[in-house]
């Protein structure tokens, strides 16, 4: 489904990706792990298509998309739910849903039964502004504006940051639900060992710019070294 | 990475500039006419410079830089043609009233704009706009200043004192004397650049919430520059008016302060020896083929402009600077 | 007190050609972080186009069709040319904008010459209430920038493309994550910003003097307006040109034109320096 070859990337004068080789197939969910600063975010940005590669390619759907603009790859399938939510705060939690319709030129249909369903939480605050919801229902809103277009793949870029551990919970559960019932690939950055040991298949550690180990959850379950290695100081 | 010490030491090295003026001492040698022209454009230049101070050093794009020249102009007009009063007519005093209240004006304007949370970037440059818009239609209705006719008959400048009188109206030895106080401002403001001063005034201009919390006093810092900026103006439009020996509104408005802009802008506001040079260069050009185009001129001048924003943010000359073998970048 | 009521009146007309001028900018400005100083010389350009109109023996109204069509090409062709290549470089943008009037007034005056024109109204007629003497083309004038500053209200507010508009306004990174085509919302933000400045210039034609610098006299009080009002995009300019065009009406009473227009301008300085985030708030 997803496929980074040898991805060079960085802001300015610095590199910040130095090869990044990782394969997501399809109906999987990976988590990508790794400490603040080795270039998680930067590569989603890549994929996305907000930050030019320098070197490499990205394969989604085994279309090249390396160079694509970000609307045209979100329109391919590929929806990206990033660091800090982004919701639009002074539009309400249905606007933002129907956004997602409208950039796929689904204006016309009706927001897919199934979110609300999901998220209950939405259908019950559908009308008020996006901004006076708290931080986990924005993720869930986040979360729900993504898979409103029923995307192929989906990004997420540190979803619990902020969150409380009870939503994160939930989230983690709904998520697994929705790979569940829909077969969605996920690629998801995250540092929160819990929601990764419920909603993963694979586990990838990033560390200065390149993929450096992979592994299966159970492995981080079992053995606390795995972990050590890769978040801690 | 390239801080505040590193911009401030980019700028052109002096021998270049010295040897620009240099060049320019040449120019009597082209008779009479060109050295009158040379002396309008050097005090363009003059004025180029004070606008790359002000806006490429300490990043106040001002819209109206005119208005201090023009000031300066016409206190110079007043004051030697002795409206003010016959026994203050004086070229010494002239000169300096028209800097001191140039840079009186700027202080007070500076101090309104910059005060508090003060303007910047484009709001700074939309309000400078009106401000230039309100000054010239005022000039242009002040009938005790000559309102759209101006002043006329403004004598020539008095090098003498004391009961001596020494006119300048012969070209070559205004021209020179006209090059050679450019040729102090520049090593003045050479000098400025590459101090402690000018470094700050980078690091105000890139970063001001960072400078503040350094301790650095923005408003004082932006101000002195704005002053400086100011006052420079102000003798090159006093001076020019005395080689003119005319004062009109044209000085103080729009279409001056939107040319030297330009000249700044295409030149390379950060270095003032660019702004310099593209003063001199436009006016030249335009005097030597402003007739042959006519009307076309000012639509070739805008769109070359255009272009330079888009392509050379940086300034045509500036650039071109920079490529030089041996610069350090 | 008829007196008053044409006061009142001219005030009125005043400020929604105002709104709408600077309507065009703060969109532009929202949108793409362009602050296009060309705006003014493109109000004129609307006028021209119904001078041209005019010379070819057509009536006012066509050229008044024609207005936005050939300002709104003209934007399109400016942005593909020039804009799009200073998205967000705000400094940079009023610069080569600035230029860029220039550029458009110095072509007017080559091809219609620099000397004013005068464009006759199409209604001649008053409206007659008892002492009442009003002419009916500023009411008509009115009435149709009533309606054009609330169909741009509701567009903006109301359609789904002025929700994905105010989307790339608000996060447009975001928003072309979600599959929106932020070059092509930019484009035609511009194209209609412009169009609508084309169509302010071409119905004021008739009662002002058409010359090349009539564009300066509609922009800066555009501007003033914008940081006048505040919040926005949209409100602020309705209450900004209110509070400019309202102003400036009111002092000719008393001033000449050029004074009023001093002063007004001095005003709205000093409104901005000591309420910077305009008369709403939350500008900057």
């Amino acid at each position: 489904m997803l496929e980074i070859a040898e991805v060079h990337a960085g802001y300015g004068a610095s590199a910040v990706l130095h090869g990044v080789d990782l394969a997501v197939e399809g109906g999987q969910v990976m988590a990508l792990m790794g400490r603040n600063g080795m270039g998680k975010t930067t590569l989603m940005r890549v994929v996305v298509g907000q930050l030019p590669a320098r070197r490499g390619t990205v394969r989604f759907k085994g279309r090249d998309i390396t160079r694509t603009p970000t609307h045209r790859i979100a329109r391919a399938g590929l929806a990206y739910v990033p660091q800090g939510r982004e919701v639009f705060d002074d539009f309400t939690v249905e606007e933002n849903l129907r956004l997602s319709l409208l950039g796929h030129g689904r204006g016309r249909g009706p927001v897919p039964a199934r979110i609300y369903e999901w998220f209950p939480i939405l259908d019950e605050r559908r009308r008020q502004k996006a901004g006076t919801l708290s931080g986990g229902q924005q993720q869930m809103l986040a979360i729900g504006r993504a898979l409103a277009a029923d995307p192929d793949l989906l990004l997420l870029d540190e979803p619990t940051e902020g969150i409380q551990p009870s939503i994160v919970h939930e989230i983690g559960e709904t998520l697994a639900r929705i790979a569940g019932e829909t077969g969605l690939t996920i690629l998801v950055v995250e540092q929160n060992v819990d929601l990764v040991l419920t909603v993963a298949a694979r586990v990838a550690f990033m560390d200065n710019g390149r993929i450096v180990e992979s592994c299966l959850p159970a492995d981080i379950a079992a053995d606390e070294a795995v972990l050590a290695r890769h978040l801690s100081i | 990475m390239s801080g505040p010490r590193t911009q401030a030491a980019a700028a052109v090295p002096l021998p270049a500039g010295l040897a620009v003026l240099a060049g320019l001492a040449l120019v009597p040698l082209a008779g009479d006419y060109w050295t009158d022209q040379f002396a309008r454009y050097l005090l363009f230049g003059l004025f180029a410079m004070s606008l790359s101070l002000v806006w490429g050093r300490a990043g106040i794009l001002c819209f109206g830089q005119a208005m201090f020249f023009g000031l300066g102009g016409y206190i110079m007009a007043v004051i030697t043609m002795g409206m003010a009063g016959e026994w203050l007519a004086s070229s010494y005093l002239g000169l300096a009233v028209a800097v001191a209240g140039a840079a009186l004006f700027a202080g007070l304007l500076g101090y309104f704009l910059f005060w508090g949370r003060g303007l910047s970037g484009p709001y700074l440059a939309i309000v400078t706009l009106a401000i230039a818009f309100i000054l010239e239609q005022s000039i242009n209705s002040w009938y005790a200043l000559g309102a759209a006719n101006g002043l006329s008959g403004v004598p020539p400048l008095d090098l003498g004192a004391f009961g001596l009188s020494y006119e300048l109206w012969e070209p070559a030895p205004r021209f020179y004397v006209l090059l050679g106080i450019v040729a102090v401002v520049y090593v003045a403001l050479d000098r400025l650049v590459a101090s402690p001063f000018g470094v700050v005034l980078t690091a105000v201009k890139t970063n001001p919430e960072r400078a503040a919390h350094f301790g650095y006093q923005v408003l004082w810092i932006r101000l002195a520059a704005f002053v400086v900026g100011a006052a420079l103006a102000g003798l090159a439009g006093a001076l020019f008016v005395a080689t003119d020996e005319f004062a009109s509104p044209t000085l103080i408005g729009f279409g001056l302060s939107t040319e030297v802009l330009i000249w700044v802008a295409l030149g390379g506001k950060e270095v003032v020896l660019a702004a310099f040079l593209a003063a001199i260069g436009v006016r030249l050009v335009e005097g030597v083929f402003g007739e042959l185009l006519g009307d076309y001129w000012i639509l070739a001048l805008g769109l070359v402009f255009m272009a330079s924003v888009v392509l050379f943010p940086r300034g045509l000359i500036a650039t071109a600077l920079a490529r030089l073998p041996g610069r350090r970048r | 007190m008829a007196d008053l009521a044409a006061i009142l009146l001219n005030s009125l007309s005043y400020v929604l050609v105002l709104i709408l001028v600077a309507l065009g900018l703060v969109i532009v400005f929202g949108m793409m972080g362009v602050i296009n100083m060309a705006h003014g010389e493109l109000f004129m350009l609307g006028a021209y186009t119904v001078v041209a109109v005019e010379r070819t023996g057509a009536p006012f109204w066509a050229g008044v069709l024609a207005a936005p069509v050939v300002v709104g090409l003209v934007g399109l062709v400016i942005e593909w040319a020039l804009v799009r290549h200073i998205y967000r470089r705000t400094l940079d943008t009023i610069l080569a904008t600035w230029g860029l009037s220039i550029a458009l007034k110095q072509a007017v005056v080559l091809v219609f010459g620099p000397a004013s024109y005068s464009v006759t109204a199409p209604l001649q007629a008053s409206l007659t209430i008892g002492d009442f003497v009003y002419p009916a083309y500023r009411l008509l004038l009115m009435a149709v920038a009533v309606a054009l500053i609330a169909l741009t209200f509701l567009v903006f507010l109301r359609t789904d493309f002025g929700l994905q508009a105010r989307a790339v306004i608000a996060r447009p990174d975001t928003a072309a994550g979600l599959g929106i085509d932020t070059r092509r919302m930019y484009r035609l933000s511009f194209t209609i910003g412009t169009a609508v400045a084309g169509l302010a210039g071409a119905l004021v034609a008739p009662l002002i003097s058409v010359d090349p610098q009539m564009g300066l006299g509609y922009l800066i009080p555009a501007f003033l307006s914008i940081l006048v009002g505040g919040a926005g995009p949209l409100a602020g300019v309705l209450v900004g040109g209110g509070v400019v065009g309202g102003t400036d009406s009111l002092l000719t009473i008393w001033l000449s034109p050029v004074v009023a227009q001093i002063a007004v301008f001095a005003l709205a300085i000093l409104v901005i320096r000591l309420r910077p985030e305009g008369v709403l708030g939350s500008r900057r």
